[in-house]
């Protein structure tokens, strides 16, 4: 069998036994997997809600703090890099 | 090679301490190794191949060969920059160093340092561009996958070539110091990952997401949670060094 006569598409019954079938997965069956539009919000204690509170404070600071600091090194302060 | 070797498994602190440069550079090269997109990127990328649940075992060794693959050659990166300094050789870019690294090295290590700065950078193009692509693309509901053609995802593409082109202008800004730009990033990468971890870890630990077989194991959280506080704790000195520049006396 020539390749092109390979990539023309092709029945799953027609193909004999000893050969295989490439599937695209696009054109795959989904696999089932858990729904998790239905589970609804995360449970989250008030421990979690706090440390996630902390962890955002955290960012900011961290991100400006980065920012200041690259800014500092670049010479852009008029002061020289540490 | 005893001295590399023993300094891989043994740290030290080099001549000066714990400086605020050094906590900088090793946040950075933290958050490069274990960047926070390639979290993204990582589950993205299965979502977009349509892997199964057969398919674990296979993409768990894809990710384990590539981690094992970047440290060996991080550290061979390491290696090459540290025969320069000892040789007083001073330079400002990977493809200055591999050139003058030839005539004590030879052609071989010159041409492995060409190749895989370019293998980076092609990393660098592809992969970042394309987690954020991916990222966005599923935060606004558009179709975004590889497999689909430009006319099906024309949004995703978009932002995709956008992140590129982006990423191309910041590199031709004449005079930009480009070093300074690619640790900076680095080092935003390290402060944000123990973030990104931490919600990783929230979504591994739920049970109803992931059920028995596929919810995190204990050791998994304990090296997860260690990285997590090694990055809370660089972080944190780090900016107490910032603040307070003259904080750890030099050694």
């Amino acid at each position: 069998m020539g390749v092109m006569a390979l990539l023309r598409p092709t029945a799953i019954h027609s193909v004999s036994e000893d050969q295989f079938v490439v599937v695209h997965p696009l054109d795959d069956v989904r696999e089932e997997k858990v729904d998790t539009a239905s589970l609804g919000r995360i449970s989250m204690t008030t421990s979690a809600k706090i440390s996630l509170m902390a962890l955002r404070g955290y960012l900011v600071f961290m991100m400006l703090l980065v920012l200041y600091h690259v800014i500092d090194l670049s010479g852009a302060l008029g002061r020289g890099a540490h | 090679m005893g001295g590399v070797f023993h300094d891989t498994f043994v740290a030290g602190l080099p001549a000066g301490g714990v400086t605020t440069g050094l906590v900088f550079l090793m946040v950075a090269i933290v958050g490069t190794t274990i960047a926070p997109w390639q979290l993204f990127f990582q589950q993205s990328c299965v979502a977009d191949k349509r892997l199964r649940f057969a398919h674990l075992n296979w993409s768990r060794l894809d990710t384990f060969l590539g981690a094992v693959f970047t440290i060996v050659v991080a550290g061979c990166m390491m290696i090459a920059g540290n025969t320069s300094k000892l040789h007083g050789l001073t330079f400002s870019d990977p493809a200055q160093l591999a050139h003058d690294l030839q005539p004590f090295a030879g052609e071989a290590v010159r041409s492995g340092l060409l190749l895989l700065m370019i293998n980076a950078a092609v990393l660098g193009t592809t992969a970042i561009s394309l987690s954020s692509a991916w990222a966005y693309g599923e935060v606004k509901g558009w179709p975004h996958s590889l497999e689909m053609p430009l006319s099906k995802a024309k949004d995703f593409y978009a932002t995709y070539v956008v992140c590129v082109a982006l990423a191309a202008a910041t590199v031709l800004i004449p005079g930009a110091p480009l070093q300074l730009i690619i640790i900076g990033v680095q080092v935003l990468a390290g402060i944000m990952l123990p973030s990104a971890i931490i919600f990783l870890q929230l979504l591994l630990n739920d049970k109803q997401v992931l059920g028995d077989e596929y919810v995190n194991k204990p050791w998994n959280n304990w090296v997860n949670w260690t990285i997590i506080i090694v990055l809370f704790i660089l972080s944190l000195i780090l900016a107490a060094q910032v603040v307070a520049p003259n904080l750890f006396p030099a050694i």
